[in-house]
């Protein structure tokens, strides 16, 4: 649905109202700096790569089609910052060794996972989100913690909504993969 | 096989929709963010109040255009034309204006050749400035 208070906003930004800027940051700061989080992975380039979002946004705010979301269309904005700025640092692939083992069945590591204190979830599922490429973390990111529609998903990333499919199923089985190799063999490491 | 695949994906999804939500803490920028953008954005020439200054009106613009055209055409024409000369068919009046202004244009008289130089060198960076917006984008 239009947001029509939101497309007052917009027209008083375009005519240089600094409190209109204001209330567009402070109404998507979270999301935006949560999702630049996940994909660069820490705080200080996230709060960069949120910063020139949305400078990037407000200058240019005339280009925006209103048909559009602004909420995705600043995302999208965000998604491409954060990607380039992960791009121009080393990537350190932390793949585990690809020897082919049988996976644990979901049941029985949904168990194994229960029984492990809070922080030791919290460990358990950063370690595994680590474990994907920046873009692909942004995608389970948004599908998971945000429970984002595919349709949204891909008009942030500007992939097709069937591409956008594929690359979930992708990282599902390697969430799955790395969950079941860190529940079998590393959990005393955790522990 | 398809709908076991299925129902394993459906559990999967169910797992990690829970413990995402459940275990990863929605981050928080600091509590200057917003004070830090704007700040940004005022330090900066991307402000957009900045860019949203009418610097020069439609008018303005249109006129500044055709000063250069009309410069451009004139500088043409005399570059071809010998002062006098009928070989262009023109009315004798136009010819005698176009002599007139051609005093313009001649060494002791190069002041317009100074201004539509400097018109033309803003109106160059200009463009480029507009250029360097479009690349800068990400």
């Amino acid at each position: 649905m239009k947001d029509e208070i939101e497309d007052i906003v917009i027209d008083k930004i375009l005519d240089n109202d600094q409190a209109a800027c204001r209330i567009i940051i402070d109404k998507y700061k979270s999301f935006v700096f949560n999702l630049a989080f996940r994909i660069v992975n820490n705080r200080e380039d996230a709060e960069e790569v949120a910063q020139d979002s949305f400078i990037k946004a407000f200058k240019h705010l005339e280009s925006f089609n209103r048909k559009a979301k602004f909420s995705t269309w600043l995302y999208r904005i965000t998604f491409n910052t954060a990607v380039s700025k992960t791009r121009k640092k080393k990537v350190v692939k932390n793949e585990i060794n690809e020897v082919p083992e049988a996976l644990l069945p979901i049941a029985s590591f949904d168990a194994s996972f229960q029984q492990l204190k809070e922080k030791q979830q919290q460990q358990v599922i950063q370690l595994i989100l680590n474990k994907l490429s920046a873009d692909e973390k942004a995608l389970v990111t948004m599908y998971y913690l945000e429970e984002m529609p595919m349709e949204e998903i891909a008009e942030i990333t500007g992939l097709s909504k069937s591409n956008v499919k594929v690359k979930i199923h992708r990282s599902r089985q390697k969430l799955y993969k790395h969950l079941s190799h860190l529940l079998k063999h590393e959990m005393h490491d955790i522990l | 096989m398809k709908t076991m695949e299925r129902d394993n994906q459906q559990k999967l999804d169910a797992f990690f929709r829970v413990n995402f939500q459940k275990t990863l803490k929605k981050e928080l920028p600091s509590d200057e963010f917003t004070d830090k953008v704007l700040h940004k954005l005022n330090k900066t020439q991307l402000s957009p109040y900045k860019k949203n200054q009418v610097v020069f009106g439609r008018k303005i613009k249109w006129a500044f255009f055709s000063f250069i055209g009309v410069l451009m055409v004139f500088s043409v024409y005399f570059s071809l034309a010998v002062p006098g000369d009928n070989t262009y068919q023109l009315p004798p009046s136009i010819v005698n204006l176009l002599d007139h202004y051609a005093g313009l244009f001649s060494s002791t008289n190069n002041w317009l050749m100074f201004v539509s130089a400097v018109a033309l060198g803003f109106w160059s960076l200009m463009l480029l400035d507009k250029v360097l917006q479009r690349i800068s984008f990400g």
